[in-house]
């Protein structure tokens, strides 16, 4: 939870998992606080957008926006734990820092819903997946970039081999039966952490590319 | 075409493999897109001609190959590099004797020697 205490600045307080509520704004780094304590006094009802907009003021704040309404109690509850996103990617911009530790479904849609083909979707602090996830995410051309990720399983390995663009995953292991489908991929692929491949799986990556 | 496009946005990255048997550089050499292999430190002589495709098999002009890795160069392994029908990336040696500038400058296609220290007047010519 964060709270702003006596100095104005945001403080972090331990919200239990299942009080977390996905659907707020979230933020790592300290916002332009008196700009939004002024935006927010009173009980008004104040959008994602307008708190957007003051945060795009601070360079180095970052802000996940799901476009919905909160009230000042909403926004003070605000856990400072998961959510968080650049505004370089909801910007449509290319994002080399990847906050994000947890995707649900609405920062997915939003991050998909770009049509900016230069975008780099930066996930590196994701450390797993749903199989809707990188299913969705690999319908995108985009450059996608998943260094957290160190394990994925046969269907998301399928879903990968569909990628079209950059893919860059942290596995550090994996089947033969998922680099098969790795090397299915047909843009450009980093698998830097594998450091054991037996020569099936060499044989399977030397068709990547469509080679 | 659709595969000469797709092989111009394709590229392998495997940064993370150190060393490489025979029979795995035969297989890789038949990735025809951009492949990084920057881990490989050192490598047998054998397996790097398996590796560029310049132990007589014939390959057309392919996309590059970087093993940035290596520190060192041998004679045979300069004649394999300079037979290679792609561009090579080999910024981490950094030096070579006379013999293998002249051998390297065989090669037709783009060759990186960045991590080179010093050259010597007979290596420029």
């Amino acid at each position: 939870m964060i709270q702003f205490d006596e100095n104005k600045t945001l403080k972090k307080t331990k919200i239990e998992p299942e009080t977390q509520n996905p659907e707020y704004i979230s933020f790592k780094n300290k916002p332009d606080t008196s700009d939004l304590k002024k935006k927010i006094s009173g009980n008004q009802r104040i959008t994602h957008e307008e708190i957007a907009d003051l945060i795009k003021e601070t360079q180095d704040s970052k802000v996940l926006i799901f476009g919905q309404e909160m009230t000042k109690k909403e926004f003070k509850d605000i856990p400072d734990q998961d959510l968080i996103i650049s505004k370089e990617i909801l910007s449509g911009h290319k994002s080399r820092s990847g906050l994000l530790t947890h995707l649900f479904p609405d920062v997915l849609h939003k991050l998909l819903n770009t049509e900016d083909w230069s975008l780099i979707i930066d996930l590196n602090g994701l450390d797993s997946l749903t199989d809707e996830q990188a299913e969705l995410l690999s319908k995108k051309e985009i450059r996608l970039s998943l260094k957290g990720i160190k394990h994925i399983n046969d269907a998301q390995a399928e879903s990968f081999s569909k990628h079209k663009g950059w893919l860059f995953l942290g596995i550090s292991a994996a089947s033969n039966e998922q680099i098969k489908w790795l090397s299915m991929n047909n843009g450009h692929l980093e698998l830097n952490n594998l450091i054991n491949l037996n020569d099936e799986q060499l044989k399977s990556l030397s068709t990547q590319g469509g080679g | 075409m659709a595969k000469a496009f797709s092989g111009h946005l394709s590229k392998l990255y495997l940064d993370g493999i150190t060393s490489l048997s025979v029979t795995q550089a035969e297989w890789l050499s038949k990735h025809d897109y951009g492949l990084s292999l920057n881990g490989i430190k050192s490598i047998t002589n054998e397996a790097l001609q398996k590796l560029l495709g310049s132990d007589g098999d014939e390959y057309e002009t392919r996309e590059p190959i970087f093993i940035n890795g290596l520190t060192s160069c041998s004679d045979e392994q300069a004649e394999a590099i300079s037979k290679c029908q792609r561009d090579v990336f080999i910024n981490g040696v950094t030096s070579i004797t006379d013999k293998q500038a002249e051998i390297l400058s065989h090669h037709k296609e783009i060759l990186t020697l960045g991590g080179l220290t010093s050259l010597t007047d007979k290596q420029i010519y």
